[in-house]
């Protein structure tokens, strides 16, 4: 029952936003965001170097995250006025989720966080094959590395920085009430905490309608008003959507589908973050980026945190640029990123198919195929191992659970049904995914994914300026990886 | 199929814990017996935090799903491989404790759950009255297991 005393102010100060308007906020946001780990997300770019392609591109993490906060009230408030259960504080602790969800994000965001994972994959095994091949055992087996990721860190900040955890204690919240809802624990039951992470949630919410709006293309054109008034709950409690908003829910699924393959996965985009995580790995090896939880949570009690942003990863690329023991195909890389000089694709195959095992373990087999031919290249054309990559997307899923959902359709206690827009059926009153019903766009795409593979050459422009262009010795490359792997559809 | 995702199919297998993670209970029961593997030396390089449920690690949430998609599309690659002899033989040492003892009348994910969080909040205070104490609060459910489960994690030398 809502009684006076535990009424919040949400409209303490209204704030201008580019994509959201009016963006109110409570005393206690207003105090989040004043605090140095809230104000570090100034200087992290939402989409790291995709910048370097489309300008607009460079909004932050800081206004993304108050976006979200605004976007997950919103939902709460449908979900309550749906459920007729208005809880502030209930409220608040998911509006602060939403706030802090993105808090301890690393520089240049994904990139980096994904290079300290394929770091830490290579590094470490306990794991021997036993078949033909006989028994490989992986390297360093009895010391795993460790590391965490953005959520968890945020986790640690919300635990230890003073300010935070002040701020939060001193206005009657746990940390240990706010965390789990943005680390999308998944042993929390209750579906609400699907606000912040699932297919519908706030976070790619705001993401897609503020990328949208920054970079200037149309593919995050949501009719968020809309999904958020046909909001409803079911006979079994579940948030779920009324089917008159079942094409608005597919256009938004969708929307992510474009997004990423237009944006996240355009070929200059792709090409710099690939070569920006090899830079990373490279100051990892060296030491000077520590990533160990130990580390990390040091330099949140010791404030050295608040410094670790874009500009701090950049002026350290710029100093190792100068280095002169610096390796020459790592200070190659350096000056990609430093001077913008993108890598050129080569070859590219893609291709929309059904996720399945067989068509994995196909794209797996194109990718190795690709791989082997990098000795041949570099030893063919003199040009360095290290400046020839293959990339992948590890396979792109259109709905965020993709096929998931198929083998749990009886369990209504699922994680991962929960984490889909379900819609509402008016005769029974409950609901089921949307991939379910054979009215819907994700019936019959949900079960499909983008498979890209690419191969890039950094080429040394000082070098080829003064052989043969580089547009020749590219469709050399081209024949030459044509008659080592002929009818591939490449493009 | 990727090594952690290798790794941990065999490592609860040796704990004879199955990977499938449809329900909360399946996904309880995979977090706290990688987290008690792990304090016997097992390390897989989780890092946990304390959470509703006691003991809990995103970056294994991330890892369990992926295997159960990996599973699901008949990815059976793991099969080719076996754990290291040492880590092998650590597991070998505490499969018994993942059985529940037949005088405690509780579910086996609870009991985990149980175990996970006395060893957890023991290297935080190294202090069994507090533990207890906050046990006892914070899960009444198993209140009336906790001298079981603190006598099981003596035993097994999981808490000094």
């Amino acid at each position: 029952m809502e009684t006076e005393s535990n009424r919040i102010n949400f409209e303490k100060k209204a704030i201008h936003d580019p994509v959201h308007n009016t963006i109110n906020l409570s005393e206690i946001e207003i105090k989040i965001i004043d605090a140095r780990a809230f104000q570090r997300l100034r200087n992290i770019k939402q989409l790291g170097l995709t910048s370097y392609v489309f300008p607009g591109a460079d909004y932050t993490r800081f206004s993304h995250s108050i976006g979200v906060c605004h976007l997950t009230g919103k939902l709460y408030d449908a979900y309550c006025k749906a459920k007729n259960r208005p809880d502030d504080i209930e409220k608040q602790k998911y509006r602060l989720a939403g706030l802090l969800h993105d808090i301890g994000h690393y520089p240049f965001s994904h990139a980096m966080e994904d290079a300290i994972k394929l770091y830490v994959e290579k590094s470490h095994s306990q794991i021997i094959r036993t078949d033909s091949v006989g028994f490989k055992q992986f390297e360093n087996p009895s010391h795993p590395m460790r590391y965490l990721e953005h959520e968890s860190i945020g986790r640690e900040i919300l635990l230890n920085d003073d300010e935070i955890n002040k701020i939060l204690k001193d206005n009657e919240f746990k940390p240990e009430e706010i965390y789990p809802l943005f680390t999308r624990d998944g042993e929390v039951k209750e579906n609400i905490t699907n606000f912040i992470s699932s297919d519908p949630d706030a976070d790619r919410l705001d993401y897609l309608l503020r990328s949208a709006h920054h970079i200037g293309l149309p593919y995050g054109s949501t009719d968020i008003e809309y999904i958020l008034r046909q909001i409803k709950i079911d006979t079994n409690g579940n948030i779920c959507i009324d089917p008159k908003a079942l094409r608005t829910v597919d256009h938004f699924l969708l929307c992510r589908y474009f997004d990423y393959s237009q944006v996240i996965f355009h070929k200059t985009v792709a090409g710099f973050e690939e070569i920006l995580k090899r830079v990373i790995v490279y100051l990892i090896n060296k030491n000077e980026i520590k990533i160990s939880p130990e580390n990390v949570k040091e330099s949140i009690l010791s404030g050295i945190w608040y410094e670790y942003d874009d500009a701090y990863i950049l002026n350290l690329i710029r100093i190792f640029y100068r280095k002169t023991d610096t390796p020459d195909d790592i200070k190659l890389m350096m000056k990609s990123i430093i001077e913008r000089k993108p890598p050129k694709e080569i070859v590219k195959m893609e291709c929309i198919a059904e996720s399945t095992k067989s068509k994995r373990e196909n794209f797996r087999a194109k990718i190795s195929d690709l791989e082997k031919l990098v000795d041949g290249i570099s030893h063919q054309f003199n040009i360095s191992k290290s400046s020839i990559f293959v990339w992948n997307n590890d396979t792109f899923e259109i709905t965020k659970v993709g096929r998931m959902v198929e083998r749990s359709e009886t369990e209504e206690d699922s994680d991962k049904i929960n984490q889909t827009v379900r819609i509402f059926n008016r005769i029974s009153e409950r609901s089921a995914p949307i991939m379910e019903r054979e009215d819907s766009l994700m019936n019959i795409l949900s079960n499909q994914a983008l498979y890209s593979i690419r191969l890039f050459i950094l080429f040394d422009l000082d070098r080829f300026n003064g052989e043969k262009s580089i547009e020749t010795r590219t469709k050399e490359i081209i024949k030459f990886i044509d008659e080592k792997i002929p009818h591939r559809d490449w493009k | 199929m990727k090594n952690a995702q290798i790794t941990l199919k065999l490592f609860l297998d040796a704990l004879e814990i199955s990977p499938d993670v449809t329900t909360l209970e399946d996904r309880k029961k995979v977090q706290k017996a990688v987290y008690i593997g792990q304090t016997t030396g097992a390390d897989l390089g989780y890092t946990y935090g304390w959470y509703l449920l006691g003991p809990y690690s995103p970056e294994l949430t991330q890892d369990y799903f992926t295997l159960d998609s990996d599973l699901m599309t008949g990815d059976d690659e793991y099969k080719i491989y076996k754990l290291v002899e040492s880590f092998s033989n650590k597991l070998k040492g505490i499969r018994k404790l993942m059985d529940v003892p037949p005088r405690v009348n509780l579910p086996q994910e609870d009991w985990l759950e149980l175990l996970a969080s006395i060893i957890y909040k023991m290297k935080e205070t190294n202090d069994v009255d507090k533990t207890r104490k906050f046990l006892s609060q914070e899960k009444p459910h198993l209140r009336d297991h906790i001298d079981d489960a603190f006598k099981h994690c003596g035993e097994y030398g999981l808490i000094s």
